[in-house]
């Protein structure tokens, strides 16, 4: 039975090392898939308007040109089994809408950018 | 001779059940590679030690001509029987049965076989294959479900309970598995999700495979969930019988001590680990040099693998390691493998499991992907579960053992009861370089070789404080042992610790950062 009896030592040499440096010193070690594809940071912008959760695009208030207040109505969006309002979260005008009425968009679409 | 014909009227009532949902079904339960529920449960019990209970349990639904319906056992088979000539309860969904669909009678079967196991003391087993609840049957499904979640946390801790993964298991009855100790998956059978892909495809338009989605090398390499791998049925059930060789009946029961016997592995343990800190080796090798029989039984070998978990014997009783894998990522602490070992001491402390912790760590895991994760939250379960723990625990710092790291894995801090270092060990704040680095800044930058100056402050900081002897002298280790002495030291400091009482303050729990 393959799981029971721990792999030898030999599997581990034959692996392929790589380095991960931890407080200026450099270990030589072997680096997990999941630490490997680990998502790169990208700073949150306010300016970007990315949609939280999967869905479809219902209604769409603004276009591009528009100035919009904080607080106000822009859009209507179907996630989860819910009709939701999306009320701009930052005051400003708009660069570019990428939607429109009946759209699917993933999480983390670009729905619209302020200038 | 009435007698007679009551004994022949019933059994051929009982034959009539135990085809389950019929030759058709049964095929096609074959066709997919599986077992039959009834024929897994005869696989993991000790031959001819099954007694079934409930067997002509009928489902009681009325609405959508369900009454019309009959289906054998409600798709589930219960019972007891022995494993390794030890007592357990064990149910089986019965996949030709309705899908194994759960109904009301179906979870009552089930619960009152979990109150058995808690009443008795013994290990609990669920085989789980099955399409979910059974529709039909509407909330009385969901309250089926809810009845056996109380009762997998109400033995939670009290039994060792065990879910094998031998089919679909998805929506609510995922988190029957999920609340219990130890998940068993096998390759290609089982399917663990809350929403399916067609449902994931429908909302998010995101096509996915079962298997991709939610089989058994997800949920052993990636989530976590599984701590048991197999490539086919029969296996899957030998570790389960491997599993109950180590862990005890219940937290009132003791372990069966077996015969000491020697470590056999041919590895020498004083040529395992490198001196130069930042070169790796296998940390399994060391357990193997120090285990009766170098027999090492590794929980979630592929998930997490930066920290190893895992039973052993030492000297005939078992013991539960806890070890970082400098092999992999260094051995460094992160979100998972900090997970992976906070439940593995708890696991130990409530079954009387002593602790042995191996200790080489460079320290925590940096990057903003761990920050953002909650590593601090994550990480604070190694030290709430340590510090928790009233079992005896023992710990070796082979090499390095830097900053949070060290205070994490099992120090004198968090209470263990015996600390032992290799002459080889390093307890610092960090790394000679890291802290040469940043004590000699100015020295280094004012230098005019500032490269040679770096050089000769990292070696005189090395020379002063990569040692044990400092921390020893302040008697935050014990003793500092050869290599060759680690065996009979470790074994001699369980022996001393046989009637333990860390007298723990009074509360209704405590509040882990869960």
């Amino acid at each position: 039975m393959k799981t029971m009896e721990s792999k030898d030592s030999k599997e581990g040499e034959k692996a392929k090392f790589q380095t991960l440096e931890i407080n200026y010193t450099k270990y030589k070690t072997i680096l997990t898939s999941k630490y490997e594809n680990r998502k790169p940071y990208v700073k949150y912008d306010e300016k970007k308007f990315l949609s939280v959760l999967p869905g479809t695009i219902l209604k769409v208030d603004i276009k591009k040109g528009d100035k919009i207040k904080l607080g106000q109505e822009v859009m209507k969006y179907e996630a989860m089994k819910m009709i939701n309002t999306v009320k701009a979260s930052t005051a400003g005008v708009i660069k570019e809408v990428n939607v429109k009425v009946g759209d699917k968009v993933p999480k983390g679409f670009l729905i619209f950018e302020l200038e | 001779m009435a007698l007679k014909n009551k004994i022949l009227d019933l059994q051929k009532r009982r034959e009539l059940v135990q085809q389950g949902g019929g030759e058709k079904a049964i095929e096609k339960q074959i066709a997919m590679g599986k077992l039959t529920a009834r024929d897994r449960i005869m696989s993991i019990l000790d031959k001819g030690s099954f007694n079934e209970y409930d067997l002509f349990v009928e489902h009681d639904a009325r609405d959508f001509d369900m009454d019309k319906v009959t289906l054998a056992g409600d798709g589930v088979i219960t019972g007891t029987g022995t494993i390794n000539n030890q007592p357990v309860c064990i149910y089986a969904q019965d996949f030709t049965v309705a899908g194994g669909s759960l109904g009301s009678m179906h979870a009552r079967k089930i619960t009152k076989i979990m109150d058995h196991s808690l009443k008795m003391k013994m290990p609990l087993i669920g085989i789980n294959d099955s399409g979910g609840a059974r529709i039909q049957e509407g909330v009385n499904s969901l309250a089926g479900y809810g009845e056996i979640f109380f009762r997998n946390t109400l033995a939670s801790g009290v039994i060792p309970q065990i879910s094998v993964i031998l089919g679909p298991c998805a929506g609510g009855a995922v988190y029957s598995p999920a609340l219990t100790d130890f998940v068993f998956v096998v390759d290609k059978i089982s399917k663990m999700f809350i929403t399916g892909p067609e449902v994931i495809k429908s909302v998010l338009g995101e096509e996915i495979s079962q298997e991709d989605l939610g089989g058994a090398k997800v949920h052993s390499r990636i989530t976590g969930n599984a701590h048991f791998y197999a490539e086919s049925e029969i296996e899957c059930f030998e570790q389960i019988k491997k599993l109950l060789s180590f862990i005890p009946w219940s937290n009132v029961h003791k372990i069966v001590k077996l015969d000491p016997k020697l470590p056999k592995t041919k590895l020498k343990i004083e040529n395992i680990v490198p001196e130069d800190a930042k070169q790796p080796y296998d940390v399994r090798d060391v357990v193997k040099c120090m285990t009766d029989n170098s027999d090492f039984f590794e929980v979630q070998e592929n998930w997490a693998a930066n920290a190893v978990i895992g039973f052993g014997r030492m000297n005939g009783e078992t013991v539960g390691f806890v070890c970082n894998q400098p092999l992999v990522l260094a051995g460094v602490l992160d979100c998972d493998s900090s997970d992976k070992i906070a439940r593995f001491i708890r696991f130990c402390d409530a079954f009387n499991i002593p602790i042995i912790t191996l200790v080489d760590l460079p320290g925590y895991l940096p990057g903003i992907d761990q920050e953002h994760a909650g590593v601090i939250r994550h990480g604070a379960k190694i030290l709430y579960a340590y510090s928790e723990a009233t079992v005896a625990k023992v710990t070796l710092i082979l090499r390095k053992a830097y900053g949070g790291g060290y205070i994490a894995m099992g120090s004198r801090h968090l209470r263990a009861d015996f600390v032992f270092a290799w002459p080889t060990a390093e307890i610092a704040v960090m790394g000679s370089e890291g802290a040469a680095n940043i004590i000699f800044r100015k020295e280094i930058l004012a230098a005019e070789d500032p490269e040679k100056m770096r050089k000769q402050k990292v070696q005189e900081y090395k020379d002063k404080f990569a040692n044990p002897y400092v921390a020893a002298s302040k008697g935050y280790i014990d003793a500092v042992i050869e290599p060759g002495e680690t065996r009979a030291k470790i074994i001699h400091a369980l022996e001393v610790s046989t009637f333990k009482d860390a007298g723990m303050p009074k509360k209704k729990h405590g509040i882990p950062p869960f």
